[in-house]
């Protein structure tokens, strides 16, 4: 048994066996990180345009002691073809001033990198408006990452409450509630999406539209995590901890929140991973609909709606830049919630001694 | 508690003092989809300050629920207390209301449980549960309750208190898990400690070192006891008075001394039979023939006479009374046989009156 270890330190050792859940977390913190700090990461604004330089290919970063990009020259106007012009080289500058943000509320003008005006940087290439795809991305992040965590931070809410109750109390409460999410679980969400979509006044903006839907969709979540929580609290009251609890004068309250609910803890951190990533997909799913955020505001999801013909995703294949970083992270949210399952296995944690 | 027990003896039924707790004609059911489950049906006992009552009975014959019903911790529906009296220093803790029942848990009466590896939070650490317990009922800092926490694991014989009260229960043995338990119960001082078997998850060793522990504490902070355990060695070597549990009610209650000197039912007497003795040579072990009743369907009159070596006719019938002979109290229609030496209430035992007839 040797020093004592808090079951922090177990779940770390256990978590740090598997490589795959830290590659996940570590693109996450990268991915989140980025969103955050998108001011100062991206060169240019969010809906900043340049009709002129639409379709840019991703531009190739030279070296001669220092780095440099070639302007684009545009050689087929019919079938929007650049070639690099080296007559016309800018050197790329690190932590040049430029458009004024707030970053965390300090007000700031500095960028991470950038070209000397005229001249323009596009590492990931333009958009058919000629908005630079890197920044747009990194805008788009904030909305894209942020929808699951605004949807699990409700839904969980909710159903953790309920659940808790509901399995706590039993008897006609239980069965109440049990019937009132059998209702939620009815709804046919597709349809209640695009009925809202029609329903939610036009002159609406479209961010806050997304956001009331999102919320919505979340309203109607908690009903399957409340049927798993009340599960596991029913089994749970029945521990002896939790009588023992009682009988040192702990109220109903207290039981629940105090005793029951940590014990639950290491599903719902679990569940609440890998439920993040159906809320990306869904926010992709509904700017495929035409439900999600509108133009210019830029997410993930209607930065590839752009991607929907053959024609465009053949001559322009960069513009699926936002599928990838889709694919990555919903990858790295199963790596991680699959690591987390892996080292939160309650018998890993409460038999600390074998393990 | 050797001085209690010779009093007790020296008069039975004159009862040293008040009885601090005291349960009369307790019955509480369970209403289920299957019938109604008496699992408590008329129990009567009494707990004197800085004694230890041992309640005795087979696995399902109401003790547990028995010791559930004094806190009020039965869970409700389908459980309910539909009849009788727990008197604690003169207050019916049946009518009393859940926040005065609060106040009464951990800090009045207090606890202990079964099974040491579940009735600790896994999630919190010793300390945390010790702390926990205090402040739910006295107005102490947070640095305050853990120095009583570090004083407590002290007191149960926890070695390196200091370091035992930041470690999680599954750094524990199981002995030590229910010291930190019984540390937990007794953080407040309560008058009156139930224990629901609290050995019977342990080793033999780890036994005696819990029930010593138990007998000191009590000689220090002079709580009673109420010592639930289906062992009657253990009762024989802890209690001042013992209630024998069968089918949900009192079979027989009276100062440790008389109930094995003079017992007087035969259960009882079965109990005892079957206890196997050190050095003797049998082919196979001696038990009370049949198995506990289904507590929906209990048989009618005697709920023991299936069982029973001296069941006559009346006892599928009529449903003895529990009668008092000078503290002594049995439930049997065949006490005053028993009582007289006419019939043994130890099965396989001719009494001295049927030999001669």
């Amino acid at each position: 048994m040797g020093t004592a270890r808090s079951p922090w330190q177990i779940f770390w050792r256990e978590f740090r066996k598997s490589p795959t859940a830290l590659l996940g977390a570590a693109v996450l913190l990268l991915l989140y990180g980025a969103a955050i700090v998108a001011d100062f990461l991206a060169p240019y604004g969010m809906v900043e345009q340049n009709r002129e330089l639409n379709f840019v290919p991703p531009q190739r970063v030279h070296w001669d002691g220092g780095p440099y990009v070639n302007a684009p020259r545009l050689v087929d106007p019919a079938r929007i073809r650049y070639v690099e012009d080296p007559a016309r080289r800018s050197r790329v500058r690190f932590f040049v001033s430029g458009r004024p943000y707030h970053l965390l509320g300090i007000p700031a003008n500095v960028h991470l990198f950038g070209v000397d005006a005229p001249n323009e940087i596009h590492l990931l290439g333009t958009d058919q408006f000629g908005r630079d795809i890197l920044s747009r991305l990194l805008f788009g992040a904030r909305i894209s990452l942020s929808v699951g965590l605004v949807g699990i931070a409700i839904s969980f809410t909710i159903g953790i409450l309920i659940g808790g109750l509901s399995g706590y109390f039993g008897g006609w409460i239980d069965e109440g509630v049990m019937r009132v999410t059998e209702v939620f679980l009815s709804i046919p969400v597709l349809y209640l999406i695009v009925a809202l979509a029609g329903v939610l006044p036009p002159e609406m903006p479209s961010d806050r539209k997304y956001l009331l839907i999102i919320v919505i969709l979340s309203f109607i979540g908690w009903a399957s995590l409340a049927r798993i929580v009340r599960g596991m609290v029913l089994s749970l009251r029945e521990f002896e901890y939790v009588t023992a609890a009682r009988a040192l004068g702990a109220g109903t309250f207290r039981v629940l929140v105090r005793h029951i609910l940590p014990n639950t803890l290491s599903f719902l951190i679990v569940a609440a991973t890998v439920s993040v990533p159906g809320y990306i997909l869904g926010e992709v799913f509904l700017s495929f609909l035409g439900v999600g955020i509108q133009e210019p505001v830029a997410s993930w999801g209607n930065m590839l709606t752009a991607a929907q013909s053959v024609r465009v995703l053949l001559s322009f294949p960069w513009i699926l830049a936002p599928g990838y970083l889709i694919f990555a992270t919903v990858l790295a949210y199963n790596f991680l919630g699959d690591g987390l399952s892996d080292a939160l296995n309650p018998r890993k944690i409460q038999g600390g001694k074998s393990g | 508690m050797t001085e209690t027990r010779t009093q007790a003896a020296g008069a039975p039924g004159a009862a040293p003092g008040e009885p601090v707790l005291e349960v009369r004609d307790l019955r509480t059911h369970f209403f289920t989809d299957d019938g109604v489950v008496k699992a408590v049906n008329g129990v009567t006992f009494q707990v004197f300050p800085g004694e230890t009552l041992g309640i005795v009975g087979e696995s399902g014959c109401g003790k547990s629920v028995t010791a559930l019903s004094i806190l009020r911790l039965i869970p409700s529906p389908p459980g309910k207390i539909v009849g009788g009296e727990i008197v604690y220093k003169g207050k019916n803790l049946v009518t009393a209301s859940e926040p005065e029942m609060r106040k009464i848990r951990g800090n009045e009466i207090s606890m202990i449980f079964q099974e040491p590896m579940t009735s600790l939070n896994p999630v919190y650490t010793c300390g945390d549960q010790i702390v926990e317990a205090i402040r739910l009922h006295q107005k102490v800092s947070a640095r305050e309750a853990r120095a009583r926490a570090i004083e407590m694991l002290r007191l149960v014989g926890i070695p390196l208190p200091e370091q035992r009260v930041d470690e999680y229960p599954h750094q524990l043995s199981g002995g030590m898990r229910q010291r930190v338990m019984i540390a937990m119960a007794l953080s407040c001082h309560p008058s009156v400690l139930i224990a629901d078997e609290p050995t019977t998850a342990l080793d033999v060793t780890i036994q005696a070192q819990i029930l010593e522990l138990l007998s000191r504490l009590q000689a220090e902070l002079g709580m009673a006891i109420v010592l639930i355990t289906h062992d009657l060695g253990v009762v024989a070597e802890v209690a001042d008075h013992v209630a024998v549990m069968y089918g949900g009610q009192i079979q027989e209650y009276a100062d440790a001394t008389t109930l094995f000197e003079k017992t007087t039912h035969p259960y009882t007497g079965g109990l005892l039979t079957s206890i196997p003795k050190l050095g003797e040579k049998v082919e196979r072990l001696r038990v009370i023939p049949g198995t506990v009743p289904n507590p929906v369907d209990f048989p009618t009159g005697c709920t023991y006479h299936p069982r029973c070596h001296l069941a006559i006719d009346a006892c599928r019938t009529t449903e003895p009374p529990l009668e008092n002979h000078g503290g002594h109290l049995v439930r049997c229609l065949r006490q005053e046989e028993i009582r007289s030496g006419r019939v043994s209430p130890f099965p396989g035992r001719i009494s001295a009156h049927e030999v001669a007839s």
